[in-house]
């Protein structure tokens, strides 16, 4: 599904990521680890394709076709999910018209007949459930005034809407009491598909508690220097990164 | 003897305008008018309520006077359940045959025999020649006046439009509407004030509205210019409140090459309430100025003023609010705000605030914002596969709504659609 070579970015001409090389298939839960400044969220960001992210080296193939060509919408619209570490808060712009118009680009651009609202208003009370959350939260501005916890239901309230193939989840989880965090994680899990995947950036373990994750990776100084399974992820909240930060040091 | 250009082109139309029907008072203020006019002319760049727009514009050609025209046969006059008047060049020309009880409409001469005192208290009472040059000529030339009266405690649930339709020409033309609107005790109306051109000439609406809110009163005024991309505006619009009298305008310039709109309001009964809305949406080489006056004249009032506006390509806006709070107005309550959105780097706004307080005991804030459109929000909102051009759309949009959202129910849509509209045509 996505395959990432070699990829250097770099952030006003500083290099950030320093050759990354990763492959996801579809099915896979894959979490990105690593300690702050490791360069996590400039992957995210250059996934979804934020202005300001230079990739200098190295190519991303997404379903067979180059992602780097693409705008964010396009890249949204082929099924790409960035859920943000820090949700934008857009005042005036209706929750439910957002989503709604969102919906209707997707769809229009796989070829389906756009969503009426008594449609959409049925679809939408079915995920409102899935995250918990009040069907008022669609009659506010796009996270205007949200909790940190509702900003990042709301994230997994319009991933859940619109059915991405692949799903970045950018620290979700950084801010989240226990309660909010498994609601979080049960609304990712219940997304879950044999035909979708998705990447968990984060820089706890304890999400992966409650969505399993079938790769490990570590991010450090712009690189992966480890991959593994489950126990991976164990093995950092047992001994930290600073094991990690020795080994890439020593090479 | 003063040789500015517009001077000696307006002269001989002044010096034939003696109306004969005017009682000594009228008369009176009228030449005052006049003479203010044949002293000063139009204000220049020196003027400090003028530094930041040029009138040379107006001086460049002379513009006739505009002559009687036919209503002409649009699709959209046919509707005949809005409830609307409709004047071409400034004068009626399409009334509803039953307007709402409580309402009654006047021409000059029929105010002058109907209600005399009321019209020899009010007409060029305020809306006279000391704001400016451009209301010393309109008030000068005074004939097309039109006078709306709201009979105490008439509660119209149908806003009413005056629909000003200018037939522009090959030469230039002026016209110069006149507007009295006399709202009674307890009563409550909206009022839509609409400019259209018909064509794409050049032309020149120089208009003047005095509007009284009676005691405990509530007016919604729209006022709306859509008028051709060549014409310019000259408005000014004076208001009084009495005790309790609640004042609602939307100032909203979407039209026009260069638009200047005067509104001042004048708080003068105890708990009187001003709130002074503005939007303008501005492309190409538009200029539109708002030079707004609350005058807080007695104690408790309150305003709440919020001017919003967009601008694109090469267009530039003024804002100049002044809240000016006499002695005797302890406790007022003064909030203004003018925030912009610039679309591109070569459009300028100026905004101004001024406040000029006397009294001790008053709240007056003010602030002002200039900002491109939330790059943060558009990569969100692309990020869920919006086209940008959508997304810039939807945030616009969300600017504007602040203002739109407050209308009353009736029109809200109406405006929204047509915001959506000028705003889809420029991004």
């Amino acid at each position: 599904m996505l395959t990432i070579r070699n990829l250097h970015a770099s952030v006003e001409g500083h290099e950030i990521l320093k050759g990354i090389d990763l492959q996801v298939n579809a099915g896979e839960v894959h979490a990105i680890m690593g300690p702050n400044g490791s360069g996590k969220s400039t992957l995210a960001a250059v996934l979804a394709g934020r202005d300001g992210y230079e990739v200098t080296e190295g190519t991303i193939t997404f379903e067979g076709r180059n992602l780097l060509e693409l705008a964010p919408e396009e890249r949204a619209r082929e099924g790409i999910f960035l859920a943000f570490q820090y949700p934008v808060e857009i005042p005036g712009v209706n929750t439910s018209y957002f989503l709604r118009t969102a919906l209707n680009e997707i769809r229009q651009h796989r070829g389906l007949p756009p969503v009426g609202a008594m449609e959409f208003l049925k679809l939408i009370r079915e995920k409102l459930e899935l995250v918990q959350m009040d069907e008022k939260f669609l009659k506010r501005s796009v996270n205007e005034g949200f909790s940190g916890g509702e900003k990042k239901r709301n994230e997994i309230l319009q991933m859940a809407v619109l059915e991405p193939k692949l799903a970045i989840l950018d620290e979700t989880d950084s801010g989240l009491d226990i309660d909010a965090l498994k609601i979080v994680a049960n609304g990712v899990n219940s997304l879950r598909r044999p035909d979708n995947a998705i990447i968990v950036v984060t820089h706890y373990q304890r999400l992966l508690n409650y969505i399993v994750p079938d790769f490990v990776h570590v991010l450090y100084d712009g690189r992966i220097v480890k991959s593994g399974d489950r126990e991976l992820a164990l093995h950092l909240e047992d001994y930290g990164y600073d094991q990690i930060k020795e080994g890439a040091a020593a090479v | 003897m003063n040789d500015k250009p517009e001077i000696l082109w307006y002269r001989p139309l002044i010096d034939t305008s003696e109306n004969g029907a005017f009682p000594a008072a009228l008369e009176a203020r009228r030449k005052a008018a006049a003479e203010l006019f044949l002293e000063n002319g139009f204000p220049t760049l020196k003027d400090e309520e003028w530094r930041f727009t040029d009138t040379t514009p107006f001086r460049a050609a002379g513009f006739s006077l505009a002559g009687e025209a036919e209503l002409p046969d649009l699709p959209f006059l046919k509707a005949s359940n809005e409830l609307r008047i409709v004047l071409v060049n400034g004068r009626a020309a399409k009334i509803p045959a039953e307007l709402p009880e409580g309402v009654r409409l006047f021409s000059l001469a029929e105010a002058l025999r109907r209600v005399p005192k009321r019209l020899e208290a009010e007409l060029a009472a305020m809306g006279d020649g000391r704001r400016h040059g451009f209301a010393a000529l309109n008030t000068a030339l005074m004939k097309d006046v039109v006078v709306l009266e709201i009979a105490d405690n008439a509660l119209l649930e149908r806003p009413i439009e005056l629909l000003f339709l200018t037939i522009a020409e090959d030469v230039p033309i002026m016209t110069l509407p006149r507007l009295l609107i006399l709202v009674g005790r307890s009563a409550q109306a909206t009022l839509i004030e609409r400019y259209v051109s018909i064509g794409r000439q050049k032309h020149w609406t120089n208009s003047v509205g005095e509007i009284v809110v009676g005691e405990n009163a509530s007016l919604f005024h729209i006022r709306v210019n859509e008028e051709n991309h060549q014409s310019l505006h000259t408005g000014f619009t004076a208001v009084r409140q009495e005790r309790s009298a609640v004042y609602s305008s939307y100032q909203i310039t979407l039209g026009g090459r260069l638009a200047r709109n005067d509104l001042t309001s004048r708080l003068e009964g105890e708990g009187a309430e001003s709130i002074l809305n503005g939007l303008y949406i501005t492309a190409g080489e538009q200029v539109v100025d708002n030079h707004t006056l609350l005058e807080h004249a007695a104690p408790h009032t309150g305003s709440r003023e919020l001017y919003k506006g967009i601008l694109a390509d090469r267009s530039r806006a003024v804002f100049c609010g002044k809240i000016y709070v006499h002695k005797a107005a302890q406790k007022t309550d003064a909030v203004q705000s003018n925030k912009n959105l610039l679309l591109t780097d070569e459009a300028t706004i100026d905004t101004q605030p001024q406040l000029e307080i006397y009294a001790d005991d008053v709240r007056c804030t003010h602030g002002g914002t200039v900002g491109q459109l939330d790059a943060d929000a558009l990569f969100y909102l692309q990020s869920r596969g919006i086209a940008r051009s959508n997304a810039k759309r939807l945030l616009t949009q969300a600017f504007v709504g602040e203002v739109i959202e407050s209308m009353p129910e009736p029109v809200k849509e109406r405006f929204a659609v047509k915001a959506g509209e000028v705003l889809a045509a420029l991004i």
